[in-house]
C-alpha cells in the first residue's frame, strides 16, 4: 500500500525499508531528514514508559531539589494475574508510604492518620504521569532528542535523552536510560537556560525475574478511604480570565470555590500540556494582600494584581511563563 | 549447660540465692533454657526422694501436660481491634526509624525562605489532605524576582503561609485532576469500540 503512493525515483530506496517496517517507512516519507534521530529517541522514551510499567525491580533512589535530599525505596512488580504493584517508602522524615495496586494508589501517612486512596494508575509525585505513556502524547509541544551514549549511572551503561520544549516556556528534562532494561536511572529537570532544579538518581537497581517478595503480600493490607470529589462545579464569579498560555495547554477544569485553608473565594483554572500543569487563581485583591512577587523553583509561583483582582499562577514552569500568563489576563470576551 | 548453671539451678531450688537481682536473673535463665528446666525437675525429684516425699503417681514433668491443656483451649474471641487495621498496617508501613512530626508541619516548614524563626506547629493549619506525598518544594532555589516594599516579619510569615496554601492547593488539584482523568478515561474506554485498536500514524513533522 505504501509503495503505491511513492513516486518512481524514491521507489528503490524506500522498498528496502518497506520490507523491514512499513510503518517506519511511512513516517519517514512524511517527515523531514531529522526523522531517524528523533524516532530513535522516541523509541528510547517509549521503552522507558514500558519499563516503568512492566519491569520487576527493587531500587533505592535519592531525589534532590535545592538543598533538600529525599531518599526512598521503590519496588515494582506484576502479580501473576497481571495486576501491577508499586511500593514507595520515604526513608527520611515523616513516615510516608505509597502503595499502588493497579489503578488504586494509597498514600499512608504516619503517625497522623490522614491516609487516603486515589484512583490513579500513576503514583503522583515521583515522575510526571506522561513518562508512563508513549511520547506521541507530548508532541508537538515537546521534542525528544537522543544524545548518544550517556555516562555510567548506578554502575550501568545508559543512553541519554533530552526532552525539550519547542518554545522556551517550559522546563526541560534530561533522562538517563539503562541500556539493558530501558529503566529510568536518573532524571534532571532544568530551566531552558540549563539550571538544574530537581534531580532524581537511583542509587541501587536490581531487576528481578518475578515480583519482589516484599510486594507479594501487599494485596492483603487495608486500604485507606477513597477520596471523592464533588462533581458539581460553581460558575465563575469574576470577570477576569486567562487569555494567553503557551501553545498546547488545554483547560482541564474551571470553577469557583473557596480555597480550603484560607476560605478565599476564588475563580480557579487548571491547564495542562500533557507533561506539566499550571493553576490560575483569581480572587479579590483586598482579601488576599500578597505583594507582586515571583518565585522560581521546581514549582514556581507568581502573584500580581489587575484592577481589583489578585491573580496567582502556580506551576512547574519558568516564572517568566507564569508572569506572561498573569499579565495577559483580561476580562473575558462576552459570548456571542 | 555448664556446671555453673547446674549450680545456679540447685541454688535456686534450695532458695539459697539471697540477692533479689541475681535470683531474678537465675529464674530468667531457667525459664529460657529447657536443659535447666529438666535439671530443676530432676533436682526437685531428688530432693523429694531424699525427704521421702516422692510418690510414683506424681507425673515427673507437668509442663508438657500444661502445654497440652493450653493448646486445647479455644482461641480468645474478644480481642480489641485497633483503628483502621493499624496493627497490620504498621507491620508493612513502619519504616526503620519513624519520626514523630505531622506531615502538615513538615509541609509548612518547606517555605522558609527568609524565615528567621521556625513556624510554630500549633499555628500551622493542617491541610485537608497531604498534597505532596513525595517531597515538596525546595525553599532555597526560590529567588524573589520582584518585591516592592519592605514588609514586617509578621507580614512575611503571613505571606509565606498564603503562598504555601497556593502551592498545596495546586498539588491537591493535580491529584484530583489525575483521578478525574483516570475516571473519564475509563468511561471513554468502556464506550469506545475496538475500532480504536488500529494504529494511527499522524504526521507531526510540520
Amino acid at each position: 500500500m505504501v509503495t503505491k503512493f511513492v513516486s518512481g525515483s524514491l521507489l528503490s530506496g524506500l522498498l528496502v525499508m518497506t520490507a523491514f517496517s512499513p510503518v517506519y517507512a511511512q513516517s519517514q516519507a512524511s517527515n523531514s531528514a531529522t526523522a531517524p534521530a528523533s524516532t530513535l529517541a522516541e523509541q528510547g522514551f517509549n521503552e522507558m514508559a514500558r519499563a516503568l510499567r512492566e519491569l520487576n525491580f527493587e531500587a533505592t533512589l535519592v531525589r534532590s531539589s535545592g538543598t533538600r535530599l529525599e531518599p526512598m525505596t521503590w519496588l515494582h512488580g506484576t502479580y501473576s494475574d497481571g495486576l501491577e504493584a508499586e511500593l514507595i517508602v520515604m526513608l527520611n522524615g515523616p513516615d510516608t508510604r505509597i502503595v499502588r495496586l493497579g489503578e488504586d494508589t494509597s498514600y499512608y501517612f504516619q503517625p497522623t492518620d490522614d491516609s487516603y486512596t486515589l484512583r490513579s494508575d500513576v503514583t503522583y509525585g515521583l515522575l510526571p504521569a506522561a513518562f508512563y505513556q508513549n511520547f506521541a502524547a507530548l508532541q508537538p509541544h515537546y521534542q525528544v532528542r537522543a544524545a548518544g551514549r550517556g555516562v555510567r549511572v548506578t554502575g550501568r551503561e545508559t543512553h541519554y535523552l533530552r526532552i525539550l520544549s519547542s518554545d522556551n516556556d517550559r522546563y526541560h528534562y534530561g533522562l538517563w536510560i539503562d541500556s539493558e532494561s530501558g529503566m529510568l536511572l536518573k532524571m534532571q529537570m532544568m530551566t531552558p537556560q540549563g539550571e538544574v532544579l530537581e534531580q532524581l538518581q537511583l542509587t541501587t537497581f536490581q531487576e528481578r525475574e518475578s515480583m519482589p517478595i516484599s510486594l507479594s503480600d501487599l494485596r492483603g493490607i487495608p486500604r485507606p478511604p477513597r477520596l471523592h470529589e464533588l462533581r458539581q462545579r460553581q460558575p465563575l464569579q469574576f470577570s477576569i480570565q486567562p487569555q494567553w498560555l503557551p501553545s498546547g495547554f488545554k483547560l482541564l477544569r474551571q470553577t469557583h470555590r473557596n480555597l480550603a485553608a484560607t476560605r478565599l473565594p476564588t475563580d480557579y483554572f487548571l491547564f495542562s500540556d500533557g507533561l506539566t500543569e499550571v493553576s490560575v487563581y483569581v480572587t479579590e485583591r483586598e482579601a488576599q494582600s500578597l505583594p507582586e512577587l515571583g518565585l522560581q523553583g521546581p514549582e514556581s509561583i507568581y502573584n500580581t494584581s489587575l484592577q481589583n483582582h489578585a491573580i496567582t499562577v502556580v506551576g512547574k514552569l519558568p516564572v517568566a511563563t507564569l508572569q506572561r500568563i498573569a499579565e495577559n489576563m483580561a476580562a473575558a470576551a462576552p459570548e456571542q | 549447660m555448664t556446671d555453673r548453671s547446674y549450680e545456679q539451678v540447685s541454688a535456686l531450688l534450695d532458695d539459697a540465692v539471697h540477692d533479689a537481682r541475681e535470683q531474678a536473673q537465675h529464674i530468667d535463665t531457667l525459664l529460657s533454657d529447657t536443659d535447666a528446666q529438666q535439671a530443676w525437675g530432676r533436682y526437685a525429684l531428688m530432693g523429694r526422694i531424699m525427704k521421702n516425699e516422692a510418690s510414683a503417681q506424681q507425673p515427673l514433668d507437668i509442663s508438657a501436660a500444661v502445654a497440652a491443656q493450653v493448646a486445647q483451649e479455644s482461641a480468645p474471641t474478644q480481642v480489641v481491634q485497633g483503628r483502621f487495621g493499624k496493627q497490620r498496617l504498621q507491620r508493612w508501613l513502619r519504616p526503620a526509624g519513624s519520626v514523630a512530626i505531622a506531615a502538615s508541619v513538615a509541609l509548612v516548614a518547606v517555605l522558609t525562605v527568609q524565615q528567621t524563626q521556625p513556624i510554630d506547629p500549633e499555628q500551622s493549619v493542617e491541610p485537608a489532605f497531604a498534597t505532596t506525598p513525595i517531597g515538596g518544594r525546595s525553599p532555597v532555589s526560590y529567588n524573589t524576582v520582584l518585591q516592592s516594599s519592605e514588609p514586617t516579619q509578621a507580614e512575611l510569615a503571613q505571606q509565606r503561609r498564603l503562598l504555601q496554601f497556593y502551592l498545596l492547593d495546586h498539588n491537591q488539584q493535580l491529584q484530583l485532576s489525575l483521578q478525574a482523568q483516570q475516571l473519564d478515561e475509563q468511561i471513554q474506554s468502556e464506550s469506545e469500540t475496538l475500532s480504536d485498536e488500529t494504529p494511527q500514524r499522524v504526521s507531526n513533522g510540520n
